[in-house]
């Protein structure tokens, strides 16, 4: 080959060797793995690393008649959008208040997402002291404005433990939603608030008939990624409830890790995690389709 | 109208702020006082800090998790960049697809992974090491850097490489000489990113790591927690020490991140 | 020109190079504090050593800060008499035994010698690599002669799993000061219990404290109950589960009664949380083991006097006892030359000199499973031990009562998937979170475990 072919057929495979690096990244540590979860699903081994005799079908047919499968999806629909709605009202509130160009709103802008920058356990540290059911602050307040007389364990609680658990994820989270948020609305013309001021609106209107359908793109993105992000949320409930009381926090991911490694059931585990990852496409498949942007 | 806004800012103030306060001002509480509800400490001590830095491997811990996190970091740099200048400034066959592809691994439970993971390493003789961590931490964030850097990428015009090519540069130089230096901010932000990311990882470090020499600060935070008594001097103390070189670390780069992770939101 | 562009490409892929080897090298610089005490290869289990030392990494359980010392003094002084022995200690918790050494033990990377209770063995076992060790301590019996309790849950199959090296036992801890002042005599049976914990709970006091989280610190204690109640067999050699009956039911309903009148986040309890209250004079009692003693007057402020023991009261019909656990080290490798240094090591830990130093990691917890041990000096010179010594008998004495679920009809090898959930605590918060009946929720518990141990 003479210099120019050669210079050439460097520059068509350029492309290729600048993406390997990442795409043999990402076959080996996921693509890879999720072949041995497929594979293990149709066995019936028990502990990690030992052999089970295939099975076939049965782990699959356990899960989908398994109440306690679907009750875990329970919990995990409630999870998802209990933390949806509070991270946006949380997340839109706090980008509206700085939205503004002040000293203050700077600072605050880079600062605000310290929670989200500390370690899930930190988190779950500081609200677990706060929230203490014998020496806990949050008692301490609630005895000082006599709304209860005897301390209360919020966090154990057989209705208060899923809220509680979704409001803690939630202050870890919602500063980032708010950035991303708040980057979505710099792209806003000012123009068109100047506008919307000159023909009277108010700010609700503002809110929703400029802002909102404005942020089309982020709000998407949120979506849909933010639900998958949160819906495979573990550390965060395990640390806290470890699935508890009885159950009532137990999302899917913590139940699959209940059965890999408490249960000692891994053939089982896996067929779960296969369950749920198909439901899992069907959905963001179903969410592409609908509320994608209708631009790619 | 103002004063509404006025308290609801407040409120969200108190709501961010309490809890490090509260956790910072009782890790300096004495044993006997730290389970009183004073909002200022009666007195001050640093024996809770004392006590773990000599009684504990809590510094064996960060040193581990320093360096898990900047090992991290630099490989999904240099992952990333290049890929992304393939991804958002070349056009090859397959794009899309591994486009898809990359956005794809968002959808499984890291929980699945985590068995066939360990089996993986461990057929690979990385099971108890740190190299294990930063793989698969590079793992987990590599697809949102990807995706932030594409903003960063389309910032810098096309016109530049091709001004650049008819004088005659290979593709490569002008990755290097000319979108490089103009995508500072976006490689700052993901390095953040992918530092903050690995810092804070818990599930696999505890399963990859038996070692308790190597364990990282999250895990040995754990394993302070899970005694046969409560020490709460040394969790909130811990807990304080574990979130300190984060902190310190935002606070020197933690504009530039903001500004990055605003600039690649916006694409 | 183009020279430059391939600089940077070198530069890049050097960079690569060395920050990857950086990473991959710091594997092996363990060092700096923590529990290890050394730099070595952080590869345990089938490595062998490095220049004729043969290493030992034994993995055990006991967090506490004093107990990991004491545990390191004990290997640091066999291994200056044993110069080309060493061995290793290292600490793990209880959560992560029954989660992640199966696996870790299955990959080759789980530890030479491994702490255990009884039916912990049982599930290790089921992964082959578990050593059988009738040699070692066929030689220990004989010259030091094991108390039955504590080595018979270890044998079966023709063979012995595990050196037991200490027991632990539970009882009803009271606070003297607090009874005296309420005029209660220490409690016998489950009607003086309750009795007692009503008049005790007061506006700022509990009458008991007990746990019901879903934890192994929970599974004891129902566990205890339920033995005092008449209901110890769960489940026998054939690994058939007899959990639901009227007697296991009505430990339960006593167990429910009960944390009324205990602090209203117990169910986020194990063995930490019970005990502070306790020590603080929150709770007048509590049910568990021997840890109370070494921390009573520093973190009560009172004096040792205060700290009432009596056995696990008994209810009507029922049996006197209280659970306890035989702790045991299993031998994980079958490499020759580390077994011999184990063997080594054994003979050291249960010599009597030793073996009183050893059990006072934690007086009173650890109590000794050998003839020659409970009467060691070094065991009852340790200054805790002198001061609590009317508590200690206690404990001694409810120790020759002592019971282990999976353990009371033969050996039942899969009672590791019922304690591995913690079925027993499991049964408990169905009562107490989902509202089901004793009666209910014990079937429902008798169901859970059949489909377990299938």
């Amino acid at each position: 080959m003479d210099a120019l072919s050669k210079g050439k057929l460097f520059n068509k495979v350029l492309p290729f060797l600048l993406v390997a690096p990442i795409v043999v990244w990402l076959v080996i540590t996921i693509i890879v793995p999720l072949f041995s979860v497929v594979k293990e699903s149709f066995y019936s081994t028990g502990f990690v690393g030992t052999k089970g005799a295939f099975v076939g079908f049965d782990n699959y047919r356990n899960t989908i008649l398994s109440s306690t499968y679907w009750n875990a999806w329970g919990k995990s629909l409630v999870w998802v959008l209990g933390n949806a709605l509070l991270q946006s009202i949380l997340a839109f509130g706090i980008a509206l208040l700085l939205n503004r160009k002040t000293r203050f709103n700077e600072f605050a802008r880079t600062w605000m997402i310290i929670p989200w920058v500390i370690p899930t356990i930190v988190v779950v540290i500081m609200w677990q002291w706060i929230l203490n059911g014998s020496y806990g602050i949050f008692n301490h307040l609630l005895q000082t404005l006599h709304l209860i007389d005897k301390p209360v364990n919020l966090i154990g609680h057989s209705f208060w433990s899923m809220p509680m658990v979704i409001f803690i994820n939630t202050w870890h989270w919602f500063p980032f939603m708010a950035v991303i948020i708040l980057a979505g609305m710099s792209t806003i013309n000012e123009e068109i608030y100047e506008a919307a001021d000159i023909d009277g609106v108010n700010k609700w209107q503002k809110f929703w008939k400029i802002t909102f359908p404005s942020l089309g793109k982020v709000t998407f993105a949120l979506g849909l990624v933010g639900t998958l992000w949160s819906f495979n949320i573990f550390d965060t409930i395990y640390f806290l409830t470890q699935g508890g009381p009885a159950g009532k926090t137990t999302t899917i991911p913590v139940l699959i890790y209940q059965q890999a490694f408490e249960s000692y059931r891994l053939g089982q585990a896996s067929a779960t995690s296969i369950v749920t990852a198909l439901i899992l496409i069907v959905y963001a498949y179903f969410f592409i389709k609908f509320l994608g942007p209708k631009d790619e | 109208m103002k004063v509404f806004r006025y308290v609801i800012g407040i409120l969200l103030t108190i709501l961010i702020v309490f809890p490090f306060y509260w956790i910072i001002v009782s890790s300096l509480k004495p044993a006997d006082q730290i389970l009183q509800p004073d909002l200022f400490p009666k007195s001050f001590t640093l024996e809770h800090y004392r006590q773990l830095f000599t009684q504990t491997s809590f510094l064996t811990n960060m040193k581990n998790s320093v360096i898990v996190s900047v090992c991290s970091m630099a490989v999904n740099v240099l992952i990333v960049v290049p890929a992304g200048f393939a991804l958002y400034r070349m056009k090859f066959p397959g794009r899309k697809l591994i486009s898809r592809l990359i956005l794809a691994t968002y959808i499984f439970p890291g929980i699945l992974l985590l068995v066939p993971v360990y089996q993986m390493m461990a057929s690979l003789d990385l099971v108890d090491s740190l190299l294990s961590l930063v793989i698969i931490n590079v793992t987990f964030s590599a697809p949102f850097s990807i995706w932030l850097m594409h903003g960063f990428f389309d910032a810098v015009p096309l016109d530049l490489d091709e001004a650049a090519s008819v004088d005659g540069a290979g593709r490569l130089r002008i990755l290097n000489q000319i979108v490089l230096p103009l995508i500072v901010p976006g490689i700052a932000t993901i390095s953040i990113y992918s530092f903050i990311m690995a810092w804070t990882e818990f599930a696999f470090a505890s399963v990859l790591i038996v070692d308790d020499n190597l364990r990282t600060l999250p895990i040995g935070l754990n394993a302070i927690m899970g005694q046969y008594t409560v020490r709460w001097g040394w969790t909130t103390a811990g807990a304080v020490l574990t979130l300190l070189p984060v902190a310190i670390f935002f606070a020197l780069v933690g504009r530039y991140f903001v500004k990055g992770l605003t600039q690649g939101a916006v694409k | 020109m183009k020279r430059k562009g391939w600089v940077w490409l070198l530069t890049l892929v050097l960079s690569l190079q060395v920050i990857l080897a950086a990473c991959s090298g710091n594997n092996n610089s363990g060092s700096g504090g923590g529990t290890s005490g050394g730099s070595q290869q952080p590869n345990t289990g089938g490595n062998n050593s490095s220049g004729g030392v043969v290493e030992i990494v034994m993995w055990h359980m006991e967090e506490p800060p004093n107990r990991v010392q004491r545990f390191q003094e004990i290997a640091d002084a066999f291994n200056a008499a044993n110069p080309d022995i060493r061995v290793i200690p290292q600490v793990q918790s209880w959560g992560d035994a029954y989660t992640r050494f199966p696996a870790a033990i299955q990959a080759g990377k789980g530890p030479d010698l491994l702490f255990t209770i009884p039916d912990y063995t049982t599930l290790i076992n089921s992964l082959g690599v578990t050593q059988p060790v009738d040699d070692i301590v066929a030689d220990l019996d004989a010259k030091h002669k094991f108390l039955d309790a504590a080595l018979s849950p270890y044998q079966y199959d023709g063979h012995t799993w595990a050196v037991p090296v200490y027991g632990m036992v539970q009882v009803l801890w009271y606070r003297k000061d607090i009874l005296d002042e309420a005029g209660i005599e220490a409690p016998k049976t489950w009607n003086d219990l309750k009795a007692a914990v009503e008049k005790l709970t007061t506006k700022d006091r509990y009458g008991i404290a007990l746990p019901a989280s879903r934890s192994l610190a929970t599974d004891q204690v129902i566990y205890t109950f339920m033995i005092t109640s008449g209901a110890k067999d769960i489940i026998d050699e054939n690994n058939n589960v007899t959990f639901n009956n009227e007697k296991t039911v009505r430990a339960y309903q006593m167990y429910a009664d009960l944390l009324k009148f205990s602090p209203p986040d117990s169910n986020t309890y194990q063995w930490g949380e019970p005990q502070a209250q306790f020590n603080a004079g929150k709770a007048a009692m509590a049910i568990e083991k021997g840890q109370y003693l070494s921390v009573f007057e520093e973190e009560s402020g009172r004096p040792a006097s205060d700290l009432g023991v009596v056995p696990m009261p008994v209810a009507d019909g029922g049996e006197e006892g209280s659970i306890y656990y035989s702790n045991g080290i299993m031998v994980m490798t079958d490499d020759p030359a580390k077994k011999e240094a184990i063997k080594r090591f054994f003979d050291y830990l249960l010599e009597p000199e030793t073996y009183g130093k050893f059990l006072n990691a934690e007086p009173g917890l650890f109590l000794p499973v050998t003839e020659s041990g409970s009467k060691a000096d070094s065991f009852w010179n340790d200054p805790v031990i002198q001061k609590y010594k009317p508590q200690v008998d206690v404990l001694l004495k409810a120790s020759e009562k002592g019971q282990l679920f999976g353990f009371t009809k033969g050996v039942s090898q899969k009672v590791g998937q019922i304690s591995g959930p913690n079925y027993l605590s499991q049964v408990l918060e169905q009562i107490a979170i989902n509202g089901l009946s004793p009666a209910d929720a014990v079937a429902w518990g008798q169901q859970q475990m059949e489909n377990a141990v299938k």
